[in-house]
């Protein structure tokens, strides 16, 4: 008896020991959107807009201050992440295990990909992004378990890596070639190392479902809060690490 | 060996994944699953010696499948294979749990037709997998109201689902209506409606704050429900489906009502509810007068109670402590009435796909109508959901 109480404290404490604190970070500003139930955030190409999903199936097109300027309907069912590069907006639709993608210029729907994927209806995918160094898509899976899945230009599936890890991952941007991964259930954000697949930097913001995450051209970085329907800015951890 | 159980313990965090889905780009079906084993143990009262519920009990082996077709149909089976082996109709937790679909293709409301949990009580429609507890409070377990029924439910949800509106009509006999198929002679159906407001967003049907919300979140909803099912002289009610202490359905007018609260912050999570139900039986000779004149009685009884729940959930040991508070009256027209006081500790493995719980539960008080042979109880088990 007295062994197991001891292994199970060994074990508690490494467990507690594997993950350091998070820096904790404070929102600049925050907006209202009148969007129901954000569920991720992309900057256009041309970084003048933003585009946002919704758990209601539609894509929305906002200015930087999340005012609405075109919406989408009818071709969605529960689109969780978004991405937008010079031709394409790419949606991810977590319950159909589907990409579909939009025209960035009429904001028409042009076709959907299915790319297969056996985890729970809402444990699927919960955002998409895109690395230009190395040309892939990353395809996010949230949880049980959270997968990283690599797709080629073409939307094929690569290869996938497990992030080990407590909680979720809602969503992930590219910045200054690092992957940043929102992880909603413990309202973190991690740095994650491409090439190593390590963490290398973790904030903690005080959000309510966390659901979407961006930087903007000016570095500054925005969260959306999906249950409260708020956009959240934040300076650039970036910097504020530095300056340390 | 003991060693290697606690790693094994650890290790299963890596290996369990919960549901797997299928999908055809529009058509989504996903299949999921719980099973779960504790083991029983009372203590009896002096002068009573029948140890039968010290056992190990199966107490779930569900498979649900749920599904979703595009953004118009949505549907659910849900079975538990441990209560139909067992012929069970135990309200609390039968055999058929679920079988229902949805339809959202309406402006200004969603249409839910089939059997399923009716909308009354919030601690009633907590899945039971996300509560530390290995059993709910009395008032829930479906001997003074129905938990499920067959019938029709309109929801609709405002202001972010900060507010949820539901209303429905049901055959009235609760979790036997899928059993026996017909009504009870008078042929009158049960009504029943909820509204709910939470602030300052949406507040899932939860009790414990594992996401460690990091603002106050609060929930209050209103319940209630009528039925005046009045049977013809020689006709009885289906099989159980009266309950254990004949008041979940009666020959005569039912009316219940209620309300129930819900907090949670960095955490801490409370909950409390209070329900109350009218009897007027059309019968005035009928035993839930409990032998009063229509002039004492006036006519009806009154039944009900309250709980009340404290819960914390610690991220750092990934263990939820809770203690529970309950006091309920059968009827007002005998003297006495139930108190108990429970606690519960469950320890996640991995998050509610794998968790050890354990109860106890202490009888403080107990009335005439519903007097038990044990005074303590004590559960401890371990839930898997795939």
């Amino acid at each position: 008896m007295k062994k197991i109480l001891f292994l199970t404290i060994v074990v508690l404490i490494m467990v507690q020991c594997k993950h350091a604190d998070a820096q904790k970070l404070k929102h600049t500003n925050v907006i209202h959107l009148k969007i129901k139930e954000p569920s991720d955030v992309a900057l256009s190409f041309d970084k003048k807009h933003l585009y946002i999903v919704s758990d209601d199936g539609i894509l929305v097109e906002t200015d930087l201050q999340g005012n609405v300027l075109r919406k989408t309907t009818n071709e969605l069912t529960d689109a969780e992440g978004v991405y937008a590069d010079e031709t394409y907006i790419y949606v991810a639709d977590e319950s159909p295990r589907l990409i579909s993608l939009f025209d960035v210029k009429s904001f028409e729907y042009v076709k959907s990909v299915n790319v297969p994927y056996s985890g729970g209806r809402n444990k699927g995918f919960e955002s998409i992004t895109f690395d230009k160094v190395r040309n892939v898509f990353y395809l996010i899976v949230e949880k049980d378990p959270k997968w990283l899945i690599t797709l080629d230009e073409q939307l094929r599936v690569i290869s996938q890596f497990e992030i080990h890890g407590k909680g979720d991952i809602s969503s992930a941007t590219i910045q200054n070639g690092k992957l940043w991964l929102l992880n909603d259930e413990y309202r973190e954000i991690m740095v994650m190392n491409i090439d190593t697949k390590q963490m290398e930097k973790r904030y903690s913001i005080d959000v309510t479902n966390p659901e979407g995450i961006a930087f903007l051209p000016d570095g500054k970085m925005i969260v959306v809060s999906d249950d409260r329907q708020l956009m959240y800015f934040f300076n650039n951890p970036e910097n504020l690490s530095d300056a340390k | 060996m003991r060693n290697r159980l606690v790693l094994v313990l650890m290790l299963l965090s890596e290996i369990l994944c919960a549901q797997l889905s299928l999908s055809n780009g529009k058509h989504i079906l996903e299949i999921s699953g719980t099973v779960s084993t504790y083991y029983n143990y009372r203590t009896l009262k002096a002068g009573f010696n029948e140890k039968d519920k010290n056992r190990f009990n199966l107490r779930d082996a569900q498979l649900m499948l749920e599904g979703r077709n595009g953004n118009l149909y949505e549907y659910r089976i849900q079975m538990d294979f441990a209560d139909l082996m067992q012929g069970s109709t135990d309200p609390e937790n039968p055999g058929l749990m679920d079988a229902w679909f949805k339809y959202k293709g309406l402006k200004w409301f969603d249409v839910q037709v089939g059997y399923g949990k009716v909308a009354y009580s919030r601690s009633s429609l907590v899945p039971f997998s996300y509560s530390a507890y290995w059993q709910r409070p009395e008032l829930f377990r479906g001997q003074y109201f129905s938990r499920r029924d067959i019938g029709l439910t309109l929801s609709k949800s405002f202001w972010q689902r900060r507010v949820e509106l539901i209303a429905g009509v049901y055959t009235g006999l609760g979790e036997v209506s899928a059993r026996v198929g017909n009504n009870d002679a008078s042929g009158a159906l049960e009504y029943i409606g909820r509204a709910e407001i939470s602030w300052p967003t949406y507040y899932r049907n939860r009790d414990i704050d594992v996401n460690h919300s990091p603002i106050p979140m609060v929930a209050l909803g209103l319940n209630g429900r009528y039925a005046n099912k009045v049977l013809p002289a020689g006709t009885f009610f289906p099989t159980g489906a009266a309950g254990d202490y004949g008041l979940k359905v009666i020959s005569g007018k039912k009316e219940t009502y209620g309300f129930d609260f819900s907090a949670q912050w960095k955490g801490f999570s409370a909950q409390f509810e209070l329900h109350q139900i009218k009897g007027t039986p059309a019968d005035t000779n009928s035993f839930l007068l409990r032998n009063y004149s229509v002039a004492q009685s006036k006519g009806y009884f009154l039944s009900g109670g309250y709980y009340g729940q404290l819960s914390y959930f610690s991220r750092k040991i990934k263990t939820a402590i809770s203690i529970r508070y309950e006091e309920y009256n059968i009827s007002d027209l005998v003297i006495g009435n139930n108190q108990r006081f429970s606690m519960a500790f469950a320890y996640q493995i991995d998050g509610f796909n794998s968790m050890i719980k354990a109860q106890w539960t202490h009888i403080m008080k107990e009335e005439i109508l519903d007097v038990n042979d044990w005074k303590e109880q004590f559960r401890i088990g371990w839930q898997v959901m795939f």
